[in-house]
């Protein structure tokens, strides 16, 4: 009986540890392109005319 | 929209924008296959031009506005102010000014009353123009804007729409802030060469390019009763006609920014609403593409944002938050970015610089723009599902107090 409890104890904190390791992941790799793309703007020569 | 805006307000010496010869102007660049806009204008000089200028409770605006129009280089041919559904002395301001002044004093529903007014004043007065000029009455073209876009249709056959380059004067936080986004969409509509947007704030149209969505479409008039952006579903009309719309590289136009959070709040939430229940309609095609992709990024956005805080609170709750110096990169690139942007912002002075310099204070529009992003999404898609529609038009005459 410890034995089940202490699986289904384990089961949820598996899944809760992948849940926010994706939702890591997830943030971590939008926040990525979207410093990628940033960077590209910072290295592309300015526009000749005036915004 | 409520404050005024008078030719003497725009800072003098700097209403030519990139004054040079005209044969010494950059020419846009040509992308793709584009059709040649059925009917020719007609030789230079004798074009007809005809502003139509709506207007709904702008007393406060309209005479700096007619005053700059009526100042142009190249004077238009006529102008007609379109006083709709107004309780102040916007009509009467109007009349007090000389021909080509025409003032049209309507009463229209006042859904989408805005549409309304100028396919009036289109029906009776449009039909034998060349160019079509629309400009809102709170905002100020500088002299060479009409003589400019008169040119620019002359040397490309196949542009069918030019939208002015949007500037807001002012030194509070929230003008900055918009200035600067103003900015940085004019940059990239102009190194594309098109625009998804003829803004209606000020911008030329071909008439014969007009007459094609009329007739197309069999409507009342160019602009739409069922979008709540009626310039934005215009624009994609005409490009769906295989014709160029962009931002012209000489026209600028000052307009009015939004002085509060609520009133940015409500125009924004009407262009985003109105924005995503279009492109919800017109599906995903190549004139559509980067707008579902702009979409795309925005939403990104929100959810990187609010996962972020999210995940450093849990952490915290959790005691793993670890800090990793590596991340203060993104950061220090974010703001390198936002720097080099605000050096190219019109009319700018050092507190724009600071202001992206500091982070925060753009970070803060970041996140407004995260929830209009979102809060928009999903009242357009519970719309789609509960065929209601919120007429944000009157939302926002209310969060700007007109």
């Amino acid at each position: 009986m410890y034995g089940q409890q202490a699986t289904a104890s384990g089961g949820a904190a598996t899944l809760a540890y992948t849940g926010l390791n994706s939702a890591w992941w997830v943030t971590a790799g939008i926040g990525l392109v979207f410093a990628g793309l940033t960077l590209i703007q910072l290295v592309r020569r300015p526009g000749a005319m005036r915004p | 929209m409520t404050a005024v805006l008078m030719s003497a307000d725009l800072p003098a010496g700097s209403l030519v924008d990139d004054a040079r010869p005209p044969a010494d102007r950059p020419t846009p660049p040509r992308r793709g296959t584009w059709h040649q806009v059925p009917g020719r204008i007609r030789p230079p000089g004798a074009e007809r031009v005809v502003v139509l200028v709506p207007a709904h409770n702008e007393a406060a605006s309209i005479a700096g506005t007619l005053r700059c129009v009526l100042d142009q280089e190249r004077v238009p041919d006529l102008v007609v102010v379109i006083a709709n559904n107004c309780t102040d002395d916007t009509a009467g301001i109007a009349a007090t000014f000389p021909a080509p002044v025409l003032v049209l004093d309507v009463t229209v529903p006042r859904s989408h009353g805005k549409s309304r007014a100028l396919n009036l004043a289109w029906q009776r007065h449009c039909t034998d123009a060349d160019v079509v000029v629309c400009l809102d009455a709170d905002t100020a073209l500088p002299p060479n804007a009409i003589g400019d876009w008169v040119a620019e249709f002359q040397a490309d056959p196949t542009l069918a729409g030019s939208s002015s380059k949007f500037t807001m004067l002012g030194g509070d936080l929230l003008t900055r802030l918009q200035r600067a986004e103003f900015a940085r969409w004019t940059d990239t509509s102009l190194r594309r060469g098109w625009t998804s947007v003829l803004a209606g704030t000020g911008c030329a149209v071909r008439q014969s390019a007009l007459q094609a969505v009329v007739d197309g479409d069999g409507r009342d008039g160019p602009w739409s009763y069922s979008s709540q952006v009626e310039d934005f579903e215009l624009t994609y009309r005409i490009r769906e006609r295989g014709w160029r719309c962009q931002v012209s590289p000489t026209v600028r136009a000052y307009t009015d920014s939004m002085k509060t959070v609520r009133a940015l709040w409500g125009q924004r939430m009407k262009w985003q609403v109105g924005t995503v229940e279009d492109l919800l309609s017109f599906g995903a095609d190549r004139w559509t593409l980067p707008d579902w992709r702009q979409q795309f990024a925005g939403l990104a956005a929100a959810v990187c944002r609010v996962g972020w805080v999210a995940l450093t609170v849990v952490a915290l709750l959790l005691g793993v938050l670890t800090f990793h110096p590596v991340w203060l990169l993104l950061s220090v690139l974010f703001v390198a970015n936002d720097v080099r942007q605000a050096l190219r912002i019109p009319h700018r002075d050092r507190l724009d610089v600071v202001l992206a310099a500091l982070l925060l204070p753009q970070e803060f529009f970041a996140w407004m723009r995260a929830a209009w992003f979102t809060a928009a999404w999903a009242e357009a898609l519970v719309g789609r599902f509960t065929h209601r529609s919120r007429d944000r038009w009157a939302m926002q005459y209310r969060a700007e107090g007109v």
